[in-house]
């Protein structure tokens, strides 16, 4: 279409072209003929002039003039050089050779005339200037006669100007008419030469671009010798390719699929083992008895359970948030408890917390984003009500403490009644196998006086009901009178008992005197107990802050896992009771030591101990500020 | 010692046989009684004062220190030792007893029967005054 427009445009133009130099050289043609107009017109005043110029020499025969009649002379003989040259039409040259002749024959007179003059000769010169002016006439007649011969061509050629103008006009317009005709027939055949084989290439290509990639370009096409036929046959190469590219790429598409169908089977499958694990999981903390919260780094409560909300007195939609939790607990700082167990990586326990008439106990565990990492992620808070299970062991506690107390009148008549036999009625009892049952009798009802004691005494402890007493006391004179109470028990061992003075003068400590006492007999009475060979020691020492109490023997010793149980209440090491404190003891013994000496702001423990060599019990107690 | 008498007022049946006895066997004769009311009584019915008084100060029908009080209000028992026994083992009335006049106060199974016998008799012996807690 493009092509036709341009096609047709150039030959419009160039017939335009074509006509406008046609009209120009018909406008050039009549203008000359206005010119020879003007010039013929020029004649009769230049040979007027002539005449005249030759008038005036006769009358001033100077140089002036005789150059002013060259000149007159010259521009007329110019203008029949012009005249010569541009009057082409027959009649017209005719005529102009007449006016030639004419002005001629005047300006023989005239030159006739001058040259007398300049020879000197005045005869006949004023003839001539009359011959000349005589003359002038027929020049204007025969110039008119030109001048109308001119005038006739030019209306001629004008007419005849209009009638090219008129005729070329329909002319071009018939060969506009022509050319575009003939130009939209060519230019149809031609594009459709080109367009059409184009036009199937299109249709191929939009073919295969929606997915048919079977279609093939026409063999006639292919056939074509020309550019249309190499385009064409370019064209099938390159569907040939696509072909092969679009078959590898559907095959590679469709294991994909494959692969990735399983993949998404299996991620199915995954993700609905997930989801269900994920709402056994949600399902399992919302049953959870104590509350149950998951808080993220910022302090944001992630994931909260209904025990927590009904705990609380929250409803689902309400904003729970840490802050108020910590508010309904009197100030609790969850949030430091947190962080105090997120920096120590390990679950924490918090104190016991009293909340609307409930006991509650706090559980923060920190939550790594890998085991191994130092990432967290944020921490988990359990409140457990702890109410009940209080009660349960408050009153437990006390049912023992008021069953024990019990057992103490009993036990009272069991021993006061054996020793009693055996202090005064030992002359009656012949047989040694009473003798001796009666002493077992006394032996165990004093045993069991100890535990019951103890056991007294660790609840009480326990309960708190205890009043520890803060003196300034002097340890070593405790001590050493303390250690009088064993000598006998020592001695009837056979082993050595003694106490080392400091090397210098101990600094008060301050304790309560009676309890260092129980905890002094305590050790030494187990380390009598269990030595039976080389002795017990009490040595002393301090180092500024605390004053350091040693019992040493060579007794048993303890072994390096039992070690680690001495301080507590009846643990039980597997099947068997720890040998030490509890076969010859109560078991409860080094707790209670170890109870009071907390309570006094010291520490117990074994500093050593090695079986067969014996151990060494040490305790220390504050000094007191001076 | 020969020919004195002591008042026990205890309601626990065999710790009663057994001071009576620990007693008896020292030479004593021993007055008992099982509750606050029957020891006043038997205490006013006495022609003569005990030499000691051992009351057990859980003993129904009476609060041990209004019954302490009210003996230590007599006239008659100015002179007489009261030790006052128990087996509690919170001590801490111990200073209250003391105060309101009891000589002796004594855990009964953190003691000896003979301990408690020889301390009776010490007091019984030495007079109020020589009274060892």
């Amino acid at each position: 279409m493009v092509i036709y427009f341009l096609s047709l445009l150039t030959i419009v133009f160039n017939m335009l072209l074509l006509l406008g130099i046609l009209h120009v050289v018909i406008v050039e043609r009549y203008e000359q003929i206005d010119t020879n107009i003007i010039n013929q017109n020029e004649l009769i005043n230049a040979t007027s002039r002539l005449a005249l110029s030759y008038n005036s020499y006769r009358n001033a025969p100077n140089d002036k003039n005789l150059s002013i009649y060259e000149d007159n002379k010259s521009l007329i003989n110019g203008i029949f050089l012009l005249l010569d040259k541009s009057i082409t039409s027959d009649d017209s040259r005719l005529a102009f050779l007449g006016v030639r002749n004419t002005i001629n024959s005047v300006i023989a007179d005239t030159d006739a005339g001058v040259a007398s003059l300049r020879s000197g000769d005045l005869a006949g010169t004023s003839q001539r200037y009359d011959d000349a002016n005589r003359k002038l006439d027929f020049v204007r007649q025969n110039v008119a006669s030109l001048l109308l011969k001119e005038i006739n061509h030019s209306a001629e050629l004008q007419a005849s100007t209009t009638r090219i103008d008129y005729i070329s006009s329909i002319a071009s317009a018939a060969l506009f008419v022509l050319i575009s005709i003939v130009t939209i027939i060519i230019s149809l055949a031609w594009s459709r030469q080109i367009i059409t084989p184009l036009l199937r290439l299109d249709a191929i290509a939009k073919k295969i671009s929606d997915g048919n990639i079977e279609a093939d370009v026409d063999p006639g096409l292919i056939e074509e010798k020309d550019e249309v036929g190499s385009l064409a046959r370019s064209f099938n190469v390159m569907i040939q390719h696509l072909r092969e590219n679009l078959n590898a790429l559907k095959r590679s598409n469709e294991e994909t699929a494959k692969a990735r169908d399983s993949a998404e089977g299996l991620v199915l499958v995954r993700t609905k083992e997930l989801t269900e694990e994920r709402s056994r999981l949600l399902a399992s903390i919302n049953s959870l008895s104590f509350g149950f919260l998951i808080v993220d780094m910022s302090g944001r409560i992630l994931l909260k359970n209904r025990a927590m909300l009904e705990l609380f007195g929250f409803a689902e939609g309400d904003g729970m948030t840490i802050n108020a939790i910590s508010e309904k607990l009197g100030g609790f700082d969850i949030a430091a408890e947190a962080e105090r167990c997120l920096k120590g990586k390990v679950v924490c326990e918090t104190k016991e917390i009293v909340f609307d008439k409930k006991i509650l106990r706090g559980i923060v565990a920190p939550i790594m984003s890998r085991s191994d990492s130092d990432d967290k992620i944020g921490y988990v808070l359990l409140l457990e009500d702890i109410t009940e299970a209080k009660v349960m062991e408050r009153s437990r506690d006390e049912f023992f403490a008021v069953a024990s107390h019990e057992l103490r009148t009993p036990l009272t008549a069991i021993r006061g009644n054996a020793e009693m036999i055996m202090d005064s009625f030992a002359s009656e009892i012949k047989s040694p196998d009473v003798k001796e049952m009666l002493s077992d009798i006394d032996a165990s009802s004093i045993r069991l006086i100890d535990i019951v004691n103890d056991f007294l005494e660790v609840s009480r402890l326990e309960q708190g009901n205890v009043q520890i007493k803060q003196d300034k006391i002097d340890v070593f004179s405790i001590v050493s009178k303390a250690i009088g109470n064993l000598r006998s028990t020592a001695v009837k061992k056979g082993i050595s008992l003694d106490v080392v003075p400091p090397s210098s003068p101990l600094p008060m400590a301050l304790a309560d005197a009676n309890r260092v006492e129980q905890v002094l007999i305590n050790l030494a009475g187990n380390s009598i107990k269990f030595t039976d060979k080389g002795g017990v020691t009490v040595r002393f020492s301090h180092d500024g802050s605390f004053i350091k109490v040693q019992v040493v023997d060579t007794g048993i010793g303890v072994s390096e896992q039992n070690q680690s149980l001495l301080f507590r209440k009846f643990q039980q090491a597997g099947e068997q009771m720890l040998a030490r404190d509890v076969t010859q003891g109560t078991g409860l013994g080094l707790y209670i030591c170890h109870r009071l000496v907390s309570y006094m702001g010291g520490s117990i423990f074994v500093e050593q101990s090695e079986l067969g060599k014996g151990s060494t019990f040490s305790f220390t107690l504050p000094i007191a500020p001076q | 010692m020969q020919g004195h008498t002591i008042f026990l007022l205890e309601d626990n049946a065999e710790m009663s046989r057994m001071y009576e006895r620990a007693f008896r066997l020292r030479g004593y004769q021993v007055i008992l009684a099982d509750d606050g009311v029957k020891a006043l009584a038997a205490l006013d019915a006495m022609k003569d004062k005990p030499s000691a008084l051992i009351l057990d100060i859980m003993v129904p029908k009476m609060n041990g220190l209004d019954l302490m009080r009210d003996l230590r209000s007599k006239e008659i028992f100015k002179d007489v030792p009261i030790v006052v026994l128990t087996n509690s083992f919170y001590h801490d009335d111990s200073a209250r007893f003391l105060d309101a006049g009891a000589d002796l106060y004594l855990v009964k199974i953190e003691h000896q029967i003979k301990e408690v016998t020889e301390k009776v008799e010490a007091l019984i012996h030495n007079g109020r005054s020589s009274s060892a807690k």
